[in-house]
């Protein structure tokens, strides 16, 4: 059973073993100045998280929990950061320790994770104590010492104490009311997500496309200008968008210097279903808070002319979320219930997979999803690929099916996730 | 499930709406922006709430220095705001064939009310008093820690950017010796230690219930809706006994309500406590949490009342 103090130092001394080589380089200092033992590897995931962009699935802001007035009561800062929920040692070793039902271990070769999937977060935890967690689940805290043969008693209660500190947990006295989440997926539409990808040969129809996505339902959508996308085109796409129910669109477009930071801001204004703007060729990185302050406008120097820019697997592209947790279940993370048009007007599942189900040109996309191959990548859950299966990560990840670690067989690790779950390092 | 849903807001139907209203012979169309609404070809109505807004502060009907400007101006926007309550209760009266879930004007259970009726079979509830008198407020107050809410619903006034929400609120010492010796009716309850909260969604006879932990956080143990944003309560799935769902089937029967939202709390001591039933409270915060899926419950429960009503 590893000591959980000698786990936290460890990962601390090694960065390669919690955070991708990305990361280091950008803000070392940053990273050293960091506490291991408070949600540091997820809170610095998410400051970083306009470092890169997630291609590979637009995600609809349905229950994310951003207030959209400021209360007039808020309580000051002091109050609200103060620990909560009653962090004591337990009182005896008869009480039961729960995770709460939002709070899930998951275990890889080497090390574990429990994913908080409320305040979407996880922690990295020692397997020792992800096996008490799944296997003694329910169980009094004398029975686990029992259990380990009264060797790592210290240890147990150190690791207890170390997930109420986290308020992952709760000392419980009636734990027969409470269950586990029941972690199916269920989602009402035919589609979730869409990608387009757009340069100046392409002849989409936006009208016709937008009406389609939102008789599938689709609720997020992400449009990539590899060229072209000046306002008046964003713009145009936006309008075609108005009365649909798609609840966000992200869109990526080339950097134009007649287009302005306050054009773009008034499209943020005039659209509230723009989830997120990033302007790629930019002369400079930098980053513009609108009005609606959750909505950032993104400027970057990389350059996106392609659809190879996808398939990153990355930290910062983790989603620890229930739905998506649910997901990962049953169903593969990124093209599950996913549509997309290439440049040219071919309907596939991803614009970065070779086969196509038709040109938009003159099929529907109603009936490109008809077709019998097109949902074969769908149900390729993690827990089927190579390596995958044993890692950590693997429900709150974001697959790739079009870029693989041996492209002949498509079970293979993606081509472009640098993580190796039995040394537990990032390259 | 084959059916196409419609959604109409408040707002849709107010200064802010584009819309029209055509009367043919013995039918009502209503336009609204592009969509064409025969009210007579809608089934059934998922009712979650109604904003009757009043964004009519400024009108002046005199000029700026006249004494009487503001009482003008304040009763031309009384009148406003009736008039497009007339919208809506024509709209309201115009689907009166159609399935509700719930009507508005028979889902407004009285809170005292409900209370009498929790207890009467057999629910465990807190000691309420209504007064106006600091004096029996204070013989009350000397047996528990007290808070105060409102009697009827909780009302919401944004003005400008700032949302004013009327909260539960803990009687302090303070508080009390402050008061008056005669003040406004108001309600005030034992405060009850908890130990979280329960928050239930209830659809035909089932019970889909939460476990709340507000009590940890100070932000949110008088009231969870002063939510914390950057560290959300932990909100989990919870088992009732059999028992107490009898009850509030029991409860639910009695009020005449097919859904609603129940508030209990678990208290330190391990009594279960009743507090109120709202009929017409949002269930995504049960939902989503819980992974319980109550969209797709609600949808095919008004499915199913559409097939029963129909002629077979």
């Amino acid at each position: 059973m590893q000591d959980l103090d000698n786990f936290l130092s460890q990962l601390k001394e090694d960065a390669s073993n919690w955070t991708p080589v990305s990361f280091r380089t950008t803000s070392k200092s940053e990273l050293e100045a960091l506490p291991l033992s408070r949600y540091a590897e997820s809170t610095r995931y998410r400051s970083a998280q306009y470092r890169c962009f997630n291609f590979h699935k637009p995600i609809s802001r349905i229950f994310k929990a951003i207030p959209r007035i400021k209360r007039g009561s808020e309580l000051p800062e002091t109050e609200r950061t103060r620990p909560t929920i009653n962090s004591t040692a337990p009182v005896t070793d008869e009480q039961i320790f729960l995770l709460f039902a939002c709070c899930v271990p998951v275990m890889g070769a080497r090390r574990s994770i429990i994913c908080d999937l409320q305040r979407g977060a996880f922690q990295l935890i020692p397997n020792g104590l992800a096996e008490i967690l799944k296997q003694y689940r329910g169980k009094t805290l004398a029975a686990i010492k029992d259990a380990y043969k009264h060797q790592y008693d210290a240890q147990i209660e150190r690791y207890f104490e170390f997930l109420i500190e986290l308020e992952l947990g709760f000392w419980c006295d009636d734990i027969d009311a409470f269950s586990e989440i029941d972690f199916s997926w269920d989602e009402p539409e035919r589609i979730t997500n869409a990608l387009i990808d757009v340069d100046e040969r392409s002849e989409h129809d936006f009208g016709v496309i937008l009406r389609d996505l939102d008789d599938l339902g689709c609720k997020a959508l992400q449009v990539r200008f590899y060229s072209g996308g000046r306002i008046l085109q964003l713009r145009e796409l936006l309008t075609a968008a108005k009365g649909t129910c798609l609840r966000s669109i992200e869109l990526v477009a080339p950097f134009h210097s007649e287009d302005t930071d306050q054009d773009y801001i008034r499209m943020y204004l005039d659209f509230p279903r723009i989830s997120r703007l990033i302007i790629h060729s930019a002369p400079d990185d930098r980053e513009l808070k609108t009005e609606r302050s959750h909505v950032p406008l993104i400027y970057r120097r990389m350059i996106i002319d392609s659809s190879s820019c996808c398939g990153e697997v990355h930290p910062s592209y983790f989603v620890t979320q229930i739905s998506t947790f649910s997901e990962a279940q049953t169903f593969n993370t990124c093209l599950n219930h996913k549509i997309s048009i290439d440049r040219c007007g071919e309907i596939k599942n991803c614009p970065s997979l070779p086969y196509s189900c038709g040109n938009i040109r003159d099929t529907s996309l109603h009936s490109a999803l008809a077709q019998s191959d097109f949902k074969q990548l769908w149900a390729i859950n993690k827990d089927q690929i190579e390596i995958c299966k044993d890692c950590e990560f693997r429900y709150i990840c974001v697959d790739c099916r079009a870029y693989l670690s041996r492209p002949e067989d498509r079970f293979s690790k993606p081509a472009k996730c640098t993580y190796d779950p039995y040394s537990a390092q990032w390259r | 499930m084959g059916l196409s849903p419609l959604r109409l807001n408040g707002s849709d139907l107010d200064s802010q709406g584009n819309f029209s209203i055509v009367l043919k012979t013995g039918e009502a169309e209503i336009d609204i922006e592009e969509f064409k609404v025969n009210l007579h070809q809608i089934q059934v109505v998922w009712f979650r709430r109604w904003s009757e807004r009043q964004p009519f502060q400024g009108i002046n009907m005199l000029s700026e220095n006249s004494p009487e400007s503001h009482d003008v101006s304040q009763r031309a926007a009384e009148h406003l705001s009736s008039e497009l309550r007339r919208i809506s209760s024509f709209l309201f009266s115009e689907l009166k064939h159609a399935i509700w879930l719930s009507h508005p004007s028979t889902a407004s259970p009285d809170k005292l009310r409900t209370l009498k009726l929790a207890a009467s079979v057999g629910l465990s509830t807190p000691h309420t008093l209504v007064t106006t008198s600091r004096k029996r407020l204070l013989q009350f107050a000397h047996h528990h820690p007290l808070i105060t809410k409102a009697i009827g619903d909780v009302d919401f006034f944004q003005i400008g950017f700032t949302a004013h929400l009327m909260y539960t609120q803990e009687l302090s010492a303070d508080l009390l010796d402050a008061l008056p010796e005669k003040f406004f009716p108001s309600l005030f309850q034992e405060k009850l230690e908890k130990r979280y909260e329960l928050r239930i969604f209830y659809l035909a006879g089932n019970c889909y219930t939460s476990a709340i932990f507000s009590q940890s956080d100070p932000k949110t143990s008088i009231d969870f809706r002063k939510y914390n944003h950057k560290k959300p309560n932990r909100v989990v799935p919870y088992k009732l006994e059999a028992d107490m769902e009898d009850k509030i089937r029991h409860l639910m029967d009695l009020l005449e309500l097919e859904t609603g939202s129940l508030d209990l709390i678990k208290t330190i001591d391990g009594r279960l406590v009743f507090l109120e039933v709202n009929p017409i409270g949002q269930f995504g915060m049960v939902s989503s949490p819980c992974n319980y899926h109550l969209e797709h419950r609600v949808a095919e429960f008004l499915a199913e009342k559409i097939n029963n009503a129909r002629p077979r």
